[in-house]
């Protein structure tokens, strides 16, 4: 799904992410962890083609993103709030958002049932526009938009940060119900909810790949090894 | 820790965004600001000879003083719409050791070194130094003093009567009705309420201790303040939630049946209706609609270049007006669009139609200046080809240098948010090219020659538009990433 060749991004002539080669296959669950400024996001944001690349490519599908925008018409993303339009209501959102898949307002709100306890009532049919929505349901709602449309790819930045313990058991439990040939990348400063959801995890420090390993019995264990410096 | 507050005040205007621009920028505010100040000088310094043209009967400082009365009205209702307490500059001491009292002192004194408490001092200095010193003598300064103390009653009770309106907004439409009876009895000479304010204004100079009485007025508006403050210092009752209920009404729906661009249509009028600054923007197009009126009071004849460049600022008003800021105003969610299966230049050719439909309604809007003159409406036709074909294109190019995010839950007033070197640029070509092309034309073929040439331009303009949106979709692919990490930034 995602190859990742010679990639690097520098900052004033400071490189902070540098990838020889990363390859994640169709429909594997992929976690990202690392401290502050380990380049979770810009890893992200040139998946996105959102930044661009100092040297090395990002291809999705073999097509390189930053070429063509083909991407777009299977991938959901939610990595902060510039992805939600805050003048618009949750409602507004998902049906533009959906407008844009082809799916039409039954079909949005079809979908949507099923992030009916995540909301847990308070997203839907509230008349508030999502700039006035708590943080954490600011973050609820981004998760639904990125996965509507049934995408291939799923990327979200730190879906569990500000979600009350009860949505974030909920959100892990419909990241696991996601069928298999999804691809979904996470990033997160969570281990535990990590290595819970993902069957790969990566962990990134100062911009280089230190750890890749696939989640096993013990791999919590060796993470908060890692990390308990 | 008065001062140590103070220090921070300084400091926080020094480095605050408003001066985070490009040098050329600021210094065209300066001198902008320098310019009007200048205005206000001069104003004051010749206020007496223009009351002696009006009134030769009349004393001037008499006259002055019974206009005072005006002008501290128009302060007042100013005030009322522009100014804020700035009451969130205290959230961030509110955990800190310091006496909630010395809070509500520092609150209240910064509050008063604001834009309406100056202006009047721009006039009233020079005003008293050409003409009441010369008149009165050292009673001048009992004069100055009363003024600052009416303008600074008037700051207090701008702020209280805000607030108390906030809970009775009936309450304001009595006071406007208030207001205007006053105002009316006073013109028709029924109640000289300015005359009779005037008169003590005059006898307060001359009597110093007349000045206890504003005094005392004042000071105990102070202290109300200083007590509604310090009962209100509290999270939840100093920031007033402006949250408004999401009303449906605006979401537009039907646009959807016209597809992708419908929906992104639908998307802009939705940024404009719900968000404080572009609606304010979008309002003013419409009273610009009179502009023509002023501009050629006199008459048609001999003025073609300026009605030439009316009809372009008319009809494209609210093009301009808005598109200035083109993908400045979507910087809050520009992540989404540049993830989202939104090309450009789907993009931009929503906002060829948006540009198109708001141009067109301004046109059908401005045939009524037919009946003033007859001619007029041609000229109105070609500038809206040549906005809608030239302009659009000129604004989607410009718009992909704007690089300050502008974040929409801010006002309109002296709000600078997103002005950099290409609101300067574009000005230069929509405004002087249609002149430049008529000027030319007409030197050929007469008015009408000069009418058609801006028309047709404006023709090929619409017609070529795919490929120009190609070119533009080119250009913004050449500026994205550079839009995209300059608008996360504050």
């Amino acid at each position: 799904m995602i190859q990742i060749h010679n990639l690097s991004k520098a900052y004033g002539g400071h490189i902070v992410l540098q990838v020889p080669e990363l390859e994640i296959p169709t429909g594997q669950s992929f976690g990202l962890v690392g401290n502050n400024g380990a380049g979770k996001t810009t890893l992200f944001s040139l998946l996105l083609d959102l930044i661009q690349p100092y040297q090395g490519e990002v291809r999705i599908n073999d097509i390189r993103v930053n070429e063509s925008s083909e991407w777009k018409d299977f991938t959901g993303a939610f990595l902060d709030e510039s992805f939600l339009i805050g003048f618009q209501t949750p409602e507004e959102y998902f049906e533009f958002t959906g407008s844009l898949f082809g799916l039409n307002r039954s079909d949005v709100f079809q979908f949507l049932e099923r992030f009916e306890v995540l909301f847990n009532g308070e997203i839907l049919g509230k008349r508030k526009y999502i700039r006035d929505l708590s943080k954490g349901n600011q973050k609820k709602v981004g998760i639904a938009a990125a996965l509507l449309g049934s995408p291939e790819l799923v990327v979200l930045d730190e879906p569990f940060a500000n979600l009350d313990p009860t949505s974030q058991i909920r959100l892990k439990q419909l990241i696991r119900e996601l069928d298999d040939q999804k691809t979904v990348l996470i990033s997160s400063h969570d281990l535990m909810h990590v290595t819970e959801v993902c069957e790969r995890i990566v962990v990134l420090e100062k911009g280089e790949v230190i750890k890749d390993i696939f989640t096993q019995e013990d791999t919590l264990q060796e993470l908060e090894a890692y990390f308990s410096v | 820790m008065f001062r140590k507050l103070l220090s921070l005040d300084i400091l926080s205007r020094i480095r605050s965004p408003f001066w985070q621009k490009s040098i050329g920028i600021n210094v065209v505010l300066i001198l902008l600001a320098l310019y009007l100040m200048l205005n206000f000088l001069a104003l004051g310094f010749f206020l007496d000879k223009f009351l002696m043209h009006f009134y030769p009967d009349a004393d001037p400082i008499q006259v002055f003083n019974r206009f005072f009365l005006y002008y501290l009205v128009y302060d007042l209702i100013m005030r009322f719409f522009m100014q804020n307490m700035p009451v969130t500059s205290v959230k961030s001491f509110m955990l800190l050791p310091i006496r909630r009292s010395r809070l509500v002192y520092y609150l209240l004194a910064k509050s008063f070194p604001n834009f309406f408490n100056l202006l009047p001092f721009l006039f009233l200095v020079p005003f008293m130094f050409k003409a009441v010193i010369p008149s009165l003598g050292l009673a001048a300064w009992a004069w100055l003093a009363l003024c600052g103390l009416l303008v600074f009653i008037n700051h207090c009770l701008a702020i209280l009567l805000k607030r108390s309106f906030m809970i009775r907004p009936l309450a304001a439409i009595g006071l406007v009705v208030g207001i205007l009876t006053i105002a009316w009895f006073d013109f028709q000479g029924v109640l000289p309420f300015s005359e009779s304010f005037g008169r003590w204004m005059d006898w307060t100079a001359r009597n110093t201790w007349g000045l206890l009485l504003p005094l005392s007025v004042f000071v105990t508006l102070v202290y109300l303040l200083y007590r509604l403050f310090y009962s209100n210092i509290y999270l939840d009752k100093l920031i007033r939630s402006d949250k408004e209920e999401a009303s449906n009404s605006g979401s537009l729906d039907w646009l959807g049946r016209f597809g992708k661009i419908g929906r992104l249509i639908q998307l802009d009028l939705q940024l404009i209706r719900r968000n404080k600054r572009p609606r304010v923007m979008a309002t003013m197009s419409i009273f610009f609609l009179l502009y023509p009126l002023i501009v050629l009071q006199d008459g048609l004849e001999n003025k073609m270049g300026i009605a030439i460049f009316v009809s372009v600022f008319t009809t494209g008003l609210f093009m301009i007006n808005y598109g200035q800021f083109m993908l400045a105003w979507e910087s809050s969610f520009f992540d989404y669009l540049r993830v989202r299966q939104i090309s450009i230049k789907e993009y931009f050719e929503s906002k060829f139609y948006l540009f198109g439909l708001s141009t067109t309604i301004v046109l059908i809007l401005s045939m009524l200046y037919a009946f003033v003159y007859p001619i007029l409406p041609l000229f109105f036709v070609a500038g809206a080809l040549f906005n809608m074909g030239v302009s659009t294109f000129i604004l989607m190019f410009t718009s992909t240098y704007n690089v300050r995010k502008i974040d929409l839950g801010k006002g309109a007033f002296m709000n600078w948010e997103g002005v950099g070197a290409s609101q300067f640029l574009l000005i230069l070509p929509i405004m002087v090219l249609p002149m430049l092309i008529y000027w030319l034309f007409s030197l050929w073929a007469g008015m009408y020659g000069g009418l058609a040439a801006i028309s047709i331009l404006g023709i090929i303009g619409i017609l070529l538009k795919d490929p120009i949106l190609d070119a533009l979709a080119r250009q913004f692919e050449r500026r994205k990433y550079i839009m995209t990490s300059s608008f996360k930034k504050d």
